[in-house]
C-alpha cells in the first residue's frame, strides 16, 4: 500500500489513466493532470484505476470541457510529461478560463459546476460559481429571473413588502 | 417545489457557492427578492454567519438627536446613502403616543424609544403608565416591538417615589447580535437605594438589581454597555459604577478621570479610557484599558497612542460599535460658533484607521445634539431580533 502510493507519487507525471464518462466515453490523461481532481488524486493514491476511471454522472460533452481545463492547468507537472507544452503564463490561463465558460448556456455552465464538484476541483468550482455570481450581479430581479428562468413565485402582496423591506437595494 | 433552473440542476450547497461569491450586498438583497428558494437560502442563519464572518458590517453613519428631533447622517457610500433614502429615520411606522416618542439609545441597527413623560396617561398600547412606554425599532425594515412592562413585584420598591426621569440603554446580547437587553433606571433622590431593571429579549423577562444607596451612588449618569457590563458614571471624578447584565451584580471600577470618553476595549473584557493629549503641537488620542474584573489594583495599559489629522480642533465624542467617534473643526474656528460644520470622523480600534464618516453644520452654543453611530447589514442581510 505505502509502496504503491510512493511509486504513483514519484513517476506521477507520465503515467496515463483513462477517464470514462456517463455515455462511454474515454479519455487518457496524465497522471498528473487527472490528479488535480482530488476525487481522481485519492483513487490513484488507492491504486484503483488499473481498469480507467468512471465517472457516472459527467457527460462526456462536460468531461471534455474538464479534461481540457485540467490539461490547460496541470502547470508545474508539464515539467515532466514531454508530451505537455510549457506551463501556461497566468494571463493566458485567465482569457481560457474566460472562454470556456463564456459561451455556454446556463444548463452546460450548471453541469461543469456540478462536475467540479464532483470531481472535487477547487479552482474550476470557483471559477465556474464566480461565473454564475458575475452573471447575477447588477441585476434587477425581474432581470435574474429572466436569465436564470426563475419563476416568480411570490404574490403581488409579498413582492410589495419584500420591495419596501429592501428598498436600499433598489434604484427607484 | 424548486422555482428555477438554478435550483434545480444545482444542490442548495452549490447554489450557496455561487451567492457567497456576490461581493456587493445589494445584489444579494435583490437575489433575495427573486423568488422564494434564494430567499429562504439568502437569508438563512447559516448563510448569513458565513456572509457577516466574510464582509465587515457596514457602518452607515450618524443618528443625531436633538431635543426630540432625530435625523440621520449617511456615511459617504452607496449602501449608506440608499438606506437613508429607504429607511424611516423619523420613526413615522410607530403608533402614535399621547406623551410622544423619544429615542433613547442605538445599537447594532436597532432603536430605543420611549414615550417622554411618565405621568399618568392612558397610553394607546393599553395600560396606565408610572414607567414609560418602551419600544424597540428597526427603521430599515419599519418594525417595532413593545417592550413589556416591568411586573409590579419588581417596581413595588419604587412606586411609592415619584420618579420623573428614567435612564435607558440597549445593550447588545449574545455572539450574534440576535438579541438584546433593555436596561431601565429610573432616577429616584439621593438617599434611595439605586435600582436597574434589565430585559433580555432572548427570555423575553424583567429582572431588577438594588443597590444600597451610598456618598458614590447619589448622582449616576451617561449609561455605556461595555462587553456585557453597563456602567455609570457617578458623582465621584473615579469611580464607575459597573452592573453585571449577566448575573446582575454591582461593582465599582477606579478610573483616573472622567474627563474623557470611556467604552469598550477592542479585547473582550477590558474597559478602555481615551483622552486626547497634544503632544508638541499634535493632536493625539491615547488609549488605556484594563480588565473590567481586574479587581482595585488593576493598573490601566497604555495601549495605543494614536496621532490625529493636523489642522483640526478635536473632540472624542464615544466608543460604541467598534469605533471611537471624534468631531473635528477646522482651524481656529470655535466649537459654539453657528454654521460651523463639523466633521465626523471614526477611529476603528480593531485596524486603528481614522476615517471621515460625514459632516453636519452646528446651530451654535445652545444646541447640543447627541450623535450615535449606526452599524448594521441592511435588510434582509442581518439577523433580525425584532
Amino acid at each position: 500500500m505505502a509502496a504503491a502510493a510512493a511509486e504513483a507519487t514519484t513517476d506521477g507525471g507520465g503515467k496515463m489513466i483513462i477517464l470514462i464518462s456517463a455515455d462511454g466515453k474515454r479519455f487518457e490523461v496524465t497522471e498528473a493532470v487527472a490528479s488535480q481532481s482530488q476525487l481522481i488524486s485519492n483513487m490513484i493514491e488507492d491504486d484503483c484505476t488499473e481498469n480507467g476511471v468512471r465517472l457516472p454522472n459527467v457527460d462526456g460533452d462536460i468531461l471534455t470541457m474538464v479534461v481540457d481545463y485540467c490539461n490547460m492547468h496541470a502547470g508545474d507537472a508539464a515539467a515532466a510529461g514531454d508530451t505537455m507544452k510549457a506551463s501556461s503564463t497566468e494571463e493566458e490561463l485567465k482569457k481560457f478560463d474566460a472562454e470556456l465558460v463564456q459561451a455556454l448556456e446556463n444548463p452546460v455552465l450548471f453541469k461543469l459546476i456540478l462536475a467540479a464538484n464532483f470531481l472535487n476541483i477547487k479552482s474550476l468550482l470557483d471559477m465556474t460559481c464566480q461565473r454564475v455570481a458575475d452573471m447575477m450581479s447588477g441585476k434587477t430581479p425581474e432581470q435574474m429571473r429572466e436569465t436564470f428562468s426563475i419563476e416568480n413565485d411570490f404574490t403581488p402582496e409579498e413582492e410589495a413588502a419584500i420591495r419596501q423591506e429592501n428598498a436600499w437595494a433598489f434604484d427607484d | 417545489m424548486a422555482c428555477s433552473l438554478l435550483l434545480t440542476i444545482l444542490p442548495e450547497e452549490l447554489v450557496v457557492e455561487i451567492l457567497i461569491r456576490l461581493t456587493d450586498l445589494a445584489d444579494l438583497a435583490r437575489a433575495a427578492s427573486a423568488c422564494k428558494p434564494l430567499r429562504r437560502l439568502i437569508t438563512s442563519r447559516a448563510f448569513l454567519a458565513r456572509l457577516h464572518a466574510l464582509h465587515a458590517k457596514p457602518l452607515l453613519g450618524l443618528l443625531h438627536l436633538e431635543r426630540d428631533r432625530c435625523g440621520f447622517l449617511p456615511a459617504a457610500t452607496d449602501v449608506a446613502a440608499a438606506v437613508a433614502r429607504a429607511s424611516d429615520f423619523a420613526f413615522s411606522f410607530l403608533p402614535d403616543h399621547a406623551a410622544g416618542w423619544r429615542l433613547r439609545d442605538v445599537r447594532h441597527g436597532l432603536a430605543l424609544l420611549s414615550s417622554s413623560s411618565s405621568s399618568s396617561y392612558l397610553s394607546p398600547l393599553g395600560d396606565r403608565g408610572f414607567f414609560p412606554d418602551v419600544v424597540v425599532c428597526d427603521p430599515m425594515r419599519r418594525r417595532h416591538v413593545r417592550i413589556p412592562p416591568i411586573p409590579d413585584d419588581l417596581t413595588a420598591g419604587v412606586r411609592r417615589i415619584a420618579v420623573e426621569h428614567f435612564d435607558y440603554l440597549l445593550a447588545p446580547a449574545g455572539r450574534d447580535g440576535s438579541s438584546f437587553r433593555v436596561v431601565c433606571r429610573p432616577k429616584l433622590p439621593k438617599q434611595c437605594d439605586v435600582t436597574i431593571f434589565v430585559f433580555s429579549s432572548g427570555a423575553a423577562f424583567w429582572r431588577a438589581a438594588v443597590l444600597d444607596a451610598c456618598a458614590a451612588t447619589e448622582k449616576l449618569s451617561l449609561p455605556q454597555s461595555v462587553h456585557g457590563y453597563v456602567y455609570w458614571r457617578t458623582h465621584s471624578s473615579s469611580t464607575l459604577l459597573m452592573l453585571d447584565t449577566r448575573d446582575m451584580d454591582f461593582f465599582f471600577v477606579n478610573i483616573q478621570t472622567n474627563k474623557c470618553v470611556i467604552g469598550e476595549a477592542e479585547e473582550v473584557g477590558r474597559l478602555a479610557v481615551f483622552n486626547t493629549i497634544v503632544d508638541v503641537g499634535v493632536h493625539k488620542v491615547e488609549i488605556l484599558s484594563k480588565a473590567i474584573r481586574g479587581g482595585a489594583d488593576e493598573p490601566w495599559r497604555h495601549d495605543r497612542t494614536i496621532p490625529l489629522l493636523p489642522g483640526y480642533k478635536w473632540r472624542t465624542a464615544r466608543m460604541a460599535e467598534g469605533y471611537l467617534l471624534l468631531h473635528g473643526i477646522v482651524g481656529n474656528n470655535s466649537w459654539s460658533t453657528p454654521g460651523i460644520e463639523l466633521q465626523h470622523f471614526t477611529l476603528d480600534l480593531k485596524t486603528l484607521k481614522l476615517e471621515s464618516l460625514c459632516a453636519s453644520i452646528s446651530r451654535g452654543r445652545h444646541h447640543h445634539p447627541q450623535f450615535d453611530l449606526y452599524r448594521s447589514f441592511p435588510p434582509p442581510l442581518s439577523l433580525s431580533s425584532i
